[in-house]
């Protein structure tokens, strides 16, 4: 089963490193600026948050779920990091406080989940509601900032020329992948998203798989969150409105089975957010009107699931002729 | 023979000292953006239209874009306004979602050379060179004086807006201010809309429901009003309460022509882009008077625009009319 996978994930990264060096040969012709150090730098901090919560957002897909609660967390873990820190409370402790109560988000997530046998999509969006709302009661809509100096300046440091955003998000992601494809509690996953009953029958522990990929994903909103605050020296209740649809974009066109859980894969993921980061960069750069950004992306997403079911209808054929010519 | 190699070497001098002319008359292309929120809305579009026009009157070589978000998203905009500096501009114009979100990225544009010029909703606690708006305390205090027209010295109003918007928050004070000076009796109710009609609608028709006290609203922001007459609609009020606007665009047009807005404030969103426009140029291109703000040119740090009641009895007069409708198209 991981092999079909892995062929079929070969052929989607191919498809999608030829739309991204299309785009990027394209883009460095239309535009002198395009190929700086500048852009390349911009290009990859706008789309850092997004980024950081796809990595959560695979993890759920494969699991058969899905967690739109994110473009609330996110938000939400930001204020109450913004107030703590408003009130004197250290930034290191106010950032694990933060982390401690999105994990408990999670956690709330998927016990409705399991509890009540609802759709992951209710539920997450039930969480999501409640959270914007929280939001505006908390601030009353209004901005939160005016951070100690201190703080401040740490934030705008840019160890070896990048950014804290970046520099978590390297290390996310390598470890990611390693845990991916070596740690069991991730390969269950796939495992669990395949197939629940197969899972269970071979003693696989779900509710735990299914708790750990919610709580994962949520700890990235609410990190997502909080690095938000770090770079706009800031937080608002309108942060990360819609952030969810494109997170789910970019691990469908990485490659993710939306229709199907049990397939995909952090690298794609990877490739996934870097297209989408590139996409949305070039239609600032070239001057194209921003209006057709969401027509493009709603496309390019249209294209990976017909892409991801083709791939499945094919094996599935060829798996029949071989069974009728055995 | 000699006569017709002289004469075309005379030809040839003469076109090359046309071509070197031109040549050195020709001025480098400049790139200014606009960077908005809520892109696409007709007010912007309007601020974009007058933009257009001061590049037109600056020269050819000025080449202006509207980006921004769809979005009431701070955030969103901060990163476009990223994504713009990457490509190096002249000077950009930014109406800011907050006041403070922007405030990294601006100060960043100005420690990098690049003029900022904030029109329409401002960051002052930024190092933008220039505002150029409107006084929203006069705004909000024309809003005042028309509702005590409407309404008398009695009763309730409810006041639409985005906690933490400054230009809004400022326009709500100014009418506050403006009833409790004339009609201390009124009492005000607060109203979050998240700047957007469908959610006006609902705080609206909520608030009508529950106190039959109030006798009009106030949007501080475009949106509020076509949601609030939205709610009277619905309720069977449209008769009983004023609903005074801010800002105009084709819905707002219709309704004030149905008169099921009493009226909206309006400031003149062309001549916020035109002059943001002229302000940017002059602030990229520093001239011998110095400047308060080297190394860019010497600008103003405030500049505002006036505002005023457009009602159905202005919209009566064709010729009035014709300035508000066919608003501009931007792609």
């Amino acid at each position: 089963m991981l092999r079909k996978i892995k062929n079929k994930m070969n052929l989607h990264y191919l498809v999608l490193i030829f739309c991204i060096t299309c785009i990027f040969v394209i883009m460095s012709i239309q535009s002198p600026f395009f190929l700086t150090w500048n852009n390349i730098d911009v290009l990859v901090n706008n789309f850092i948050m997004e980024a950081i919560m796809a990595l959560g957002m695979t993890m759920v897909i494969i699991s058969g779920g899905i967690d739109i609660s994110i473009s609330g967390i996110l938000p939400f873990i930001a204020i109450i990091f913004a107030k703590l820190m408003l009130i004197g409370v250290n930034p290191w402790l106010a950032s694990l406080i933060g982390l401690v109560v999105s994990g408990t988000i999670g956690l709330f997530n998927n016990s409705l989940r399991h509890v009540l046998r609802l759709h992951p999509m209710i539920v997450t969006m039930a969480t999501q509601l409640t959270l914007k709302g929280l939001n505006l009661a908390i601030t009353g809509g209004s901005v939160l900032s005016k951070f100690s100096r201190s703080f401040t300046s740490f934030t705008a440091q840019r160890p070896l020329g990048l950014s804290i955003p970046i520099w978590i998000y390297i290390l996310l992601a390598v470890l990611f992948v390693a845990l991916s494809k070596h740690n069991r509690r991730f390969i269950h996953v796939f495992f669990v998203g395949g197939s629940n009953e197969a899972s269970m029958l071979s003693g696989m522990k779900i509710n735990s798989i299914f708790r750990m990929v919610y709580v994962i994903s949520a700890i990235l909103a609410g990190l997502a969150g909080i690095l938000s605050v770090t770079v706009y020296n800031s937080a608002s209740y309108s942060f990360g409105q819609g952030v969810e649809m494109k997170v789910i974009t970019a691990v469908a066109i990485g490659g993710t089975s939306l229709t199907h859980g049990g397939e995909g894969s952090i690298t794609g993921t990877l490739l996934g957010t870097l297209f989408m980061a590139i996409v949305y960069n070039a239609f600032v750069m070239s001057g194209i009107s921003t209006y057709y950004q969401d027509v493009f992306t709603g496309g390019m997403l249209i294209v990976a699931v017909l892409l991801s079911e083709g791939a499945r209808a094919i094996n599935k054929r060829t798996n029949q002729a071989k069974s009728l010519i055995k | 023979m000699k006569r017709i190699l002289g004469g075309l070497l005379v030809i040839v001098l003469l076109l090359s000292l046309i071509t070197i002319t031109v040549v050195a008359e020709e001025r480098e292309t400049e790139n200014y953006s606009m960077v908005v929120f809520t892109k696409g809305a007709e007010y912007f579009n309007w601020c974009y239209a007058g933009m257009q026009d001061a590049a037109k009157t600056l020269g050819n070589h000025v080449n202006v874009e509207l980006q921004g978000p769809s979005d009431w998203d701070a955030s969103q905009e901060a990163r476009t306004v990223e994504q713009v500096l990457a490509k190096r501009p002249n000077g950009i114009i930014i109406s800011c979602a907050d006041e403070s979100t922007l405030i990294p990225v601006i100060n960043r544009a100005i420690a990098g050379g690049v003029p900022i010029i904030c029109f329409d909703s401002d960051s002052p606690d930024s190092d933008r060179l220039a505002y150029v708006g409107t006084d929203n305390h006069s705004f909000g205090a024309v809003a005042g004086k028309a509702i005590i027209d409407e309404i008398g010295t009695e009763g309730e109003v409810a006041i639409l807006l985005v906690p933490g918007a400054v230009s809004m928050e400022e326009r709500s004070q100014g009418c506050v201010d403006y009833l409790k000076e004339h009609a201390p009796n009124i009492k005000i109710n607060y109203l979050n809309d998240e700047g957007d009609v469908s959610k006006a609608e609902q705080v609206t028709s909520a608030l009508l429901q529950a106190n039959p006290n109030v006798k009009a609203v106030f949007s501080t922001h475009g949106y509020g009003a076509p949601g609030a007459a939205a709610a009277t609609r619905n309720l069977g009020k449209t008769q009983d309460i004023c609903i005074i606007g801010s800002d105009y665009d084709s819905a707002t047009l219709e309704l004030l022509k149905n008169k099921e807005v009493t009226g909206t404030v309006i400031d003149d969103p062309y001549l916020l882009g035109y002059q943001a426009m002229m302000l940017v140029y002059a602030s990229a291109h520093p001239t011998d008077v110095l400047s308060a703000r080297p190394p860019f040119g010497h600008v103003p740090e405030l500049i505002y625009g006036n505002c005023s009641l457009l009602t159905a009895e202005i919209l009566a007069d064709e010729h009035a009319a014709a300035r508000y409708e066919k608003p501009p198209i931007i792609d």
